[in-house]
This record gives structure tokens, sequence and C-alpha cells, in this order.
């Protein structure tokens, strides 16, 4: 027999909501007991509601863990807002030098590709960093998000600021003249209407959700990319693709043509209507997709730039901006950086920790990522990521193919947290040595 | 072994956290403060935030857990997000809703990417990395429910989240997922036997009669 059937009255949210916070009286918990009794759906749901109430109770540092998000986040809307300010006017060689320069000041092992960056012109370079570091404090204290990002999450809004959609989407018209209308934006479609002009889209991909523009004559769908689209003369429209791929789909007959990075094509349905047809690029220097790839970097620069980059919270903002921009190798010398200059900041393990988590699944170095982790543990023996550390010694040295080593810090783990929650794992990885 | 409590009503538990996102007062207040952040004044919209982080925080962890490594990102871009959007709140309802809405919108996408990612790379099956200490028995048994919120459909786990673990109301949730009570209430009906039904298969839940 259903639950429903058998005791049709389920208690309704108030009472279930006085009986989690103990608050019913006599009567009240005799019923509600009577009922949880032969209720195993109502039961769950205590259980379950029960369970959260403890487990999202805050702690003792969530107060000191709020604090630094919000200051963390203000200092982060603000760059922004420089960065979309002053991005347009970069001058991309001098940025690079800027860059290298302070990378190298940072300590990033440079082994890669050092013979493809030299320093050009390292006196102009010394001297751009400084002037670009005034200028981005300058817009970093002058604007606020409001001046320089607008936001859409629900219903349609038409704006030629740079949007930011709820999913953190981002969409960047060109100029003041480029409308852009977000016509929808559910869970499963977001679809936004460029009807003139051009626009950049860096767009968070959800196989769940079906991303899409509307050019008019063709529609883009997004499949995980950031791309351009820009309408030109005489109805064509041009795509590029920087990132990832896109589908670029005919609104009269529907076929469809995938384009992948670096791809850069112009399409009229003017001449073929239907017929997806690819004109010539006749591409001013403008338009050229050199200044269609959103640059990436240049959050990071910004973030060199402002801070002078060596002190404990500039260097978080540094490491935070490269891995969002999904650049997990200019977050490592930030990062080592503040481990190893300022090994007593409090932010030091946690820095430590993430280190060694980008060298381990982002980087896939897992020799260095146990060093990190290794150096997370012992910087703060007694610290809330001390036991995490010690067993993501194990595994990182496990996965560098180093199984007596990861047997070692297996038994250390064990040593230290001998009913911790990782010990079965690390009682496997003794076990096998 | 794990265990659903027994047929008992749960006592007083400190901290009441699920009365937090009702106060009425803290609500009208950050109304007051999300009024003041439009003016552009970045003190008042840090003021706003300093208000807005415990609801983010509370919506990330529940559905990320205490132990995502993601978490604290999360927390930040979601007050990022925040921030961006709030030219375009128009009070017609909280703005605690606004906040819950967006924070639990980008949590579900931090938690899919990151069990995506784990099970890409991850050699071992390790749990989620703690952010801070906690009860990981009691972890365990949130971990199990959370994990049902990933066989759900996204309408049904959203009003199940809402709901079991935020203390949301079926008003609130209405409000906050745009659609009527009655489908909020047809679609905790589905989502609370989908949960009896994932404890009893979890040995966590019992059978009625039992």
């Amino acid at each position: 027999m259903q639950a429903g059937e058998q005791f049709p009255n389920h208690p309704n949210e108030e009472l279930i909501r006085r009986a989690i916070r103990g608050a019913l009286d006599a009567n009240d918990r005799t019923a509600l007991e009577r009922h949880l009794a032969g209720c195993p759906t109502c039961a769950a749901e205590l259980e379950a509601r029960r369970i959260f109430q403890v487990s999202l109770a805050r702690d003792g540092e969530d107060d000191a863990r709020d604090r630094d998000a919000v200051e963390r986040a203000m200092a982060n809307i603000a760059r922004k807002a420089a960065l979309d300010t002053h991005a347009s006017g970069t001058d991309e060689e001098l940025d690079r030098v800027a860059l290298d320069r302070a990378m190298a000041g940072l300590g990033e092992r440079k082994t890669s590709h050092a013979g493809a960056r030299r320093f050009v012109r390292p006196a102009i370079g010394f001297a751009a960093v400084g002037a670009a570091a005034a200028a981005a404090i300058a817009l970093a204290v002058s604007h606020t998000p409001r001046t320089t990002t607008a936001t859409a999450t629900a219903g349609s809004v038409t704006s030629t600021r740079p949007l930011i959609l709820a999913d953190g989407s981002e969409i960047a018209p060109e100029d003041a003249a480029t409308p852009i209308q977000i016509s929808e934006e559910t869970p499963v479609r977001t679809t936004v209407r460029l009807s003139a002009g051009a626009a950049r889209f860096r767009v968070r991909h959800d196989d769940r959700r079906l991303f899409r523009v509307d050019a008019g004559s063709i529609e883009i769908e997004d499949l995980g990319t950031a791309f351009r689209v820009a309408h030109e003369a005489e109805g064509r429209v041009r795509v590029t693709v920087s990132e990832g791929r896109v589908a670029v789909v005919s609104t009269l007959s529907r076929l469809r043509v995938e384009l992948g990075p670096g791809d850069d094509r112009v399409f009229s349905d003017t001449a073929a209507p239907g017929k997806l047809v690819e004109q010539p690029s006749d591409a001013t220097p403008s338009e050229a997709p050199k200044t269609a790839v959103v640059p990436v970097r240049d959050s990071i620069h910004a973030q060199l730039r402002a801070h002078g980059a060596d002190d404990p919270a500039g260097l978080l903002a540094a490491a935070d901006v490269a891995r969002r921009s999904r650049l997990p190798r200019a977050a490592v010398a930030p990062l080592r950086r503040l481990v190893e200059r300022y090994p007593k900041d409090p932010r030091a393990p946690s820095a430590a920790f993430t280190l060694g988590w980008v060298l381990l699944t982002d980087l896939n170095r897992p020799r260095e990522a146990a060093i990190a982790f290794a150096d997370a543990e012992r910087i703060a023996p007694r610290g809330a990521l001390a036991e995490d550390a010690a067993a993501r010694v194990a595994e990182a040295w496990q996965n560098a193919g180093e199984p007596r080593r990861a047997a070692a810090a297996a038994r250390h783990y064990a040593q230290m947290y001998p009913t911790g929650r990782y010990i079965v794992l690390m009682r496997g990885l003794i076990g096998e040595h | 072994m794990l265990r659903l409590i027994k047929a008992t009503v749960p006592r007083d538990v400190d901290g009441a956290p699920e009365t937090e996102a009702r106060d009425l007062a803290k609500e009208t207040e950050l109304d007051d403060r999300a009024r003041a952040a439009l003016g552009g004044d970045s003190t008042a919209l840090r003021i706003f935030l300093g208000g807005v982080v415990p609801i983010v925080r509370r919506v990330c962890r529940g559905v990320m857990g205490p132990g995502n490594p993601e978490l604290e990102d999360a927390i930040q871009d979601c007050l990022i997000e925040v921030a961006r959007a709030l030219p375009q709140f128009r009070f017609e309802g909280r703005a605690s809703h606004y906040v819950t809405k967006i924070a639990m919108r980008r949590a579900i996408a931090c938690r899919q990417r990151a069990r995506a990612l784990s099970q890409q790379r991850s050699t071992l099956e390790f749990s989620a990395l703690p952010a801070t200490t906690f009860d990981p028995a009691l972890e365990a048994r949130a971990d199990l429910v959370r994990n049902l919120l990933d066989a759900l459909n996204e309408e049904q786990a959203k009003a199940l989240l809402l709901y079991v673990m935020l203390g949301y109301s079926t008003e609130e949730i209405g409000v906050i997922t745009g659609v009527s009570v009655g489908t909020v209430k047809t679609r905790l009906r589905l989502g609370k036997e989908q949960l009896r039904r994932w404890l009893e298969r979890s040995g966590e839940g019992r059978r009625a009669g039992r």
C-alpha cells in the first residue's frame, strides 16, 4: 500500500519546519511520529532536511571566508571593468613582452616556448608595464560594473553594452551601434538576436542547453566555444571561431556547416538562398580575425599590471584570473610564488593546495603536484586541508607512476589519520607494496 | 551502515540555518542594500555582496558539497554574476530569491563540471575534497541526496534542492523557478517519491510498515 493512501494527510510545511527546529508540542510530536512510522516518503523528506540543516550550518570560519570572497569578487569586478575598457587599445606585442617580463619575475619556468618569446624590446616592455599598471589601477578605481557591463538573466534585453548572461556567457558588441537582443533564455535554450553590426561571444557550454545566435539569414549554434559574428555588406555574415566549434545553419534550408578554431568564413544567403554559400573574404584590417579573438591573456596582463603581482592578494587574484581564463599554466607561478615567499600567510596552505590541484588535474604534472600537496600539509599540519593534502600526495605519486612513494605517502597518512576519510584507499596503496 | 533515523522527530539543532533565508527583516534589509548598490557606489556594492554571500555560500555548499575544491571559486563567481546581474533586477521579488536563482544555476553547473572532470581524470576514487572540517558520516548521507539530484530531471532536482536542502517554501520556490505553486507541488511530490526510493535502494530508507 502506498504511503499516501494509508496516510492521506501528510504534515504541512510549517509542521515539518517546526519539527526540524524541535519546536513541536507534545500532541503534534505524537501525531507526526505516528505518521512517520507509516509514511516512508515523509520520513525520507524529514531525514534529508535534517541532514542538510546540519550539513549547511555555518562554521566558525565562514565569516572570514565570506569577507575574503567579497573582497576578491570586488577586486575582480573592478579589474574586469578596467579590462573591458582598456583591452581594445592593447598593443599585442608590448603586452606579450609585459606578460613575459612579469611572469619571469614571478619565477615561472619557461621551457617550451622561451625561444619564441624573446624580449624584443625590453626597455619598452618595462615602460609598458609601468604605464599599463597606472592606467589599469586608475580604471579599476574609476569604473564600476554598471558603467561597462550589462547583464541579462531573464526575459528580453536589448543593450549596446557588453552583456554577461546569468550562466556566465559573455557577449561583447564591437561598437555602440550593435544591438544585442536576448530573445530567449531558458534552461534549454538561449537565443541571441544580432540584427546588425558585430559581436564577440564567449559561451559557457552546457550540453543540455542550446546557445544560438540569430543573425538573420543564418543561425550560429554554439558547440562549446568563443566566436565572433559580424554583419557585412550585401547581407553577408562573417563567422570567426577562436575556440571550440560552432555550427552555422541556414534559416531557410537548415543546411548546416561546422566551423572549428581558426575558421573565418563569410556566408551569404542573397546569391543562393538557403545554400549557405561561402563568400570570399574581403576583410579590412580592422575586421581581421586577429581582432576577433577574445584576448584571454589580457585579463592576466591586467592582473599583473594592476597588482605589481607580488603581494599575497595580488598573487591569488592573478592565479584566480588565470584559472578562470582556462590558462592553468599561468596560475602556477603566482601560486608558487605565494607559497615560497609568504609561507606564514594564512592563505599559503590554500594556495599550496590549489597549486597541487592545478598541477594534478589541469596540467598533468603529478610529481610537482605531490610536492605542492606536501607543502600544503607541511605549512599547516593541523589545518583544515592537511588531511586531504596528505591523501593527495599519495594520489599524485600514484599518478606519477611512483608506487613506492605513493605507498610511503599512504603510510604517512595512515599514521596521521588512522580513522581518516581516505584510510581505505590509503590501505589499498600500502597493500600494493 | 548509515541508517535512516528512527521515526522520531528531530530535536533542537543549533543555528536553524533554514530560517535565515526567510527572515523577513534580513530580506528587507537585503532589498535595501540592493537598491543602494544600484547607485554605482562600490562601498554600497560591497555591503550588498556582504549580505548576499551567506546565501550564496549556503546554496553552493548545498549543491556542490562542503568539500568540493571548486567551492570557493564558485562562490566568488556567483558574487560577480550577482553584481553584474543586479541592474536587471526589477524588485518584483526578493533580492534573496534572485540571488538564490543565480547561485543555484552556477552551483549546479560547477558540480556537473567537477563531476565530469573527476570522472575523466581521477585514477583513485577519492571523495570530494573538504574545504573545512565536517562530519564525514553526515556528509556521506548528504552526498547520497546530492547524487539523487543528479539522477532527477533538472526541474525536479531544483525544486527538491530548494525545498529539502535550502528550506524554501513552495510559494518561494514558485517565485524562484518561475512556475506556479501547483507545478512546484507536483515536482516536489515526484521528487520526494524518488528520494524515498533512492534512500531505500541505498539501504538508508525503510518501507512502510517495517
